[in-house]
């Protein structure tokens, strides 16, 4: 596929080289006929300015445009594309690629790349390499440079970049993915079979007993694990049927309500604050308990025990943004972008303590979508987490479904 | 032959990439910090070959710029200031180096959360000081220039907080002595690529302006403000001592 690309690109870009040179040939041809000849007053131009008026009109009427689609053409590819002549000066940047030529920072190291493929290619040779910028934002560019040979003589280089970062942070997400999700089955499964193998020649009431417990446990959490992945499996097919106007100070009394115990338990304080007005939202009530139970429970399982979560719900330009922050142990930067993907575990080893199934956030990202919002994070280690739910107001959304049904009045 | 003005942005453009290794490097450093990977750490270490060998190039063209073209007034302070500049950011570079040297001494260290996160907060402070100090030099912005000491406050106060977290954990026994000692070495490495971006700054004002902030200061003490004498023991406080 690159290769065929860098093929294809070599053969239009080569066009363009040779077409330039053409045009520059033709034009001086046209430069000395005007002089030379007469033109539609009988005479030959009398001073410089007439002729170059003369030719300007030529040049309009005569303009080749092919070098212009082609260039066109190259702008619309997603792949930046730089293109030197044989003296290394640089005569084509595409749309993709002209950023890099006045960037500064990643974008600095990106040109000096493009350079030394450039160089090397004029040489003769087809060399690439990876760049990989820290950023922000995290950046992977492939870089691979051709000679454009013509009859044997290398008459120029073209230098092909190509933004792979997607496409690496998708392979790292599906190659985590399996060994995550076979990581979470294996777990309960494994424990079980053992512990029933043990029970196999137990006598001891004690120990059986405490091994009852124990695949009681590991039943409970498999069979969470079950539900969430049921749970997540229906949210991502969409918002569902059941949409209608919720209260989002009474969803939260709820969810509160639902988890109080729970908060109690680990010695975390929970505190609520609702905006002066109380929000609404078009949305699935279901749904939404479910989003922000996932947000709420975590903060708790990640605060140390006599901490404080706390959540705010605010109103700004439309949008509900419903706060939940914690005093927990943090993320680090590195993790923050994966932390939605299914199954991702920041610190694998803490996972069998909170009991999580990994699926959480994946559910709350997927309930925001869902509704026309969306979830943002910031966390610094060792000061807290604080995750914000924004959702679209009832209001906000009645005046975008009269923008498309063109309004009821 | 390419014309005087196009020798100078090519230089321009030689600081704007070594600023951008710089950049790179400090996150890179730090990663290598947080995660106690040595191999990353060898690979910013061995990485400051590039670095060092572009702040040859862009010396050697300045001094070949001097020698050939003789620049006056605000050409000369733009070489002048690029050659300066050079320094700072070739400095800032081995301190990236001396973070990954820590990595290895103190390798197998297990930070808490709040070092960790502090420690990640002054990198991100130290790469935005760079970045802005880069933009302020490539657009001759003498406001931002200017704004960087005010801006460098922050990493000041990180350092701070960072040096009372690990006093904090050695007393508690999270860390021993030589990794305290490490660690506080390391807030420095950070707190000093901070007063780089401040001193590229003050470079950039005096490119724009013909004047800088410390010019200003010596020529209060050129009019009388601090006194011979007083210079004098600045200047040579241990014979005083003796």
């Amino acid at each position: 596929m690159w290769l065929a690309t860098t093929l294809i690109l070599c053969v239009v870009l080569a066009g363009v080289l040779t077409a330039t040179r053409r045009r520059e040939a033709t034009w001086l041809d046209k430069v000395s006929a005007t002089l030379r000849t007469t033109g539609d007053d009988g005479v030959p131009p009398q001073t410089i300015d007439a002729a170059l008026d003369r030719l300007e009109r030529a040049a309009t009427v005569e303009e080749d445009l092919t070098p212009r689609r082609a260039m066109a053409a190259l702008d619309q590819m997603s792949t930046g594309a730089v293109l030197a002549d044989e003296t290394g000066s640089i005569v084509m940047r595409n749309r993709m690629a002209a950023p890099f030529a006045t960037g500064r920072h990643g974008d600095a190291l990106v040109e000096a790349e493009i350079q030394a493929r450039l160089t090397d290619a004029l040489g003769g040779e087809v060399t690439d390499a990876e760049v990989r910028l820290h950023g922000p934002p995290e950046r992977m560019l492939f870089i691979v440079g051709s000679p454009l040979v013509v009859d044997a003589e290398v008459i120029g280089a073209i230098v092909l970049i190509d933004d792979v970062s997607e496409e690496q942070r998708l392979d790292a997400m599906r190659r985590d993915f399996v060994a995550n999700v076979s990581h979470e089955l294996r777990t309960p499964v494994g424990a079980l079979s053992l512990l029933a193998e043990t029970l196999e020649g137990e006598d001891d009431p004690v120990v059986v007993a405490n091994f009852l417990g124990r695949i009681q446990k590991e039943t409970t959490r498999l069979s969470r694990l079950i539900d969430d992945l049921l749970d997540l499996s229906r949210i991502e097919a969409g918002a569902g049927d059941h949409l209608e106007e919720v209260a989002i100070d009474p969803l939260i009394d709820d969810v509160v309500a639902a988890l109080r115990a729970s908060a109690e338990r680990s010695g975390v304080s929970l505190q609520v604050e609702h905006a002066s007005a109380s929000p609404e939202v078009i949305g699935d009530r279901a749904q939404l308990f479910s989003a922000l139970s996932n947000l709420i429970d975590n903060a708790l399982k990640y605060s140390p025990d006599g901490g404080a979560v706390h959540v705010r719900v605010a109103v700004l330009a439309g949008d509900c943004a419903i706060a939940v922050a914690d005093e927990g142990v943090g993320i680090p930067q590195r993790d923050l972008h994966r932390i939605f993907e299914r199954f991702y575990r920041v610190d694998r080893a803490r996972s069998s303590e909170t009991g999580g199934t990994g699926l959480g956030l994946s559910i709350v990202r997927h309930v925001a979508a869902n509704h026309g919002g969306r979830v943002e994070v910031v966390s610094q280690e060792g000061v807290g987490s604080t995750f914000t739910l924004i959702l679209p107001t009832r209001a906000t959304t009645q005046v975008d479904l009269e923008a498309v049904t063109g309004g009821t009045g | 032959m390419t014309g005087f003005h196009e020798d100078l942005d090519s230089i321009r453009g030689m600081l704007v990439t070594l600023a951008a290794h710089v950049t790179e490097a400090i996150p890179r450093a730090t990663e290598a910090l947080v995660e106690n990977n040595l191999e990353l750490a060898q690979n910013v270490i061995a990485g400051d070959d590039v670095l060092d060998l572009l702040s040859v190039q862009i010396e050697e063209r300045c001094y070949s710029l001097i020698a050939l073209q003789g620049p006056m007034g605000s050409d000369m302070r733009r070489i002048v200031t690029a050659m300066k500049i050079n320094g700072e950011y070739e400095r800032s570079g081995d301190l990236a180096v001396n973070i990954c040297k820590g990595v290895r001494r103190s390798y197998g260290m297990a930070l808490t959360p709040t070092l960790r996160g502090l420690i990640t907060s002054m990198s991100e402070e130290a790469v935005r000081l760079t970045r802005l100090s880069i933009d302020a030099y490539a657009e001759g912005h003498v406001g931002l220039a200017a704004a960087l000491g005010d801006i460098d406050d922050r990493l000041d106060d990180l350092q701070s907080d960072f040096i009372e977290a690990i006093f904090a954990a050695a007393a508690s026994g999270e860390l021993s002595i030589q990794e305290t000692v490490q660690l506080a070495l390391i807030a420095r490495y950070y707190e000093r690529i901070g007063d780089h971006a401040v001193n590229i700054g003050e470079r950039v004002q005096y490119m724009v302006t013909g004047e800088s902030p410390e010019a200003i200061g010596a020529a209060r003490a050129d009019e009388g403000a601090i006194s011979d004498d007083d210079i004098a023991r600045l200047i040579e406080p241990e014979d005083e001592a003796d």
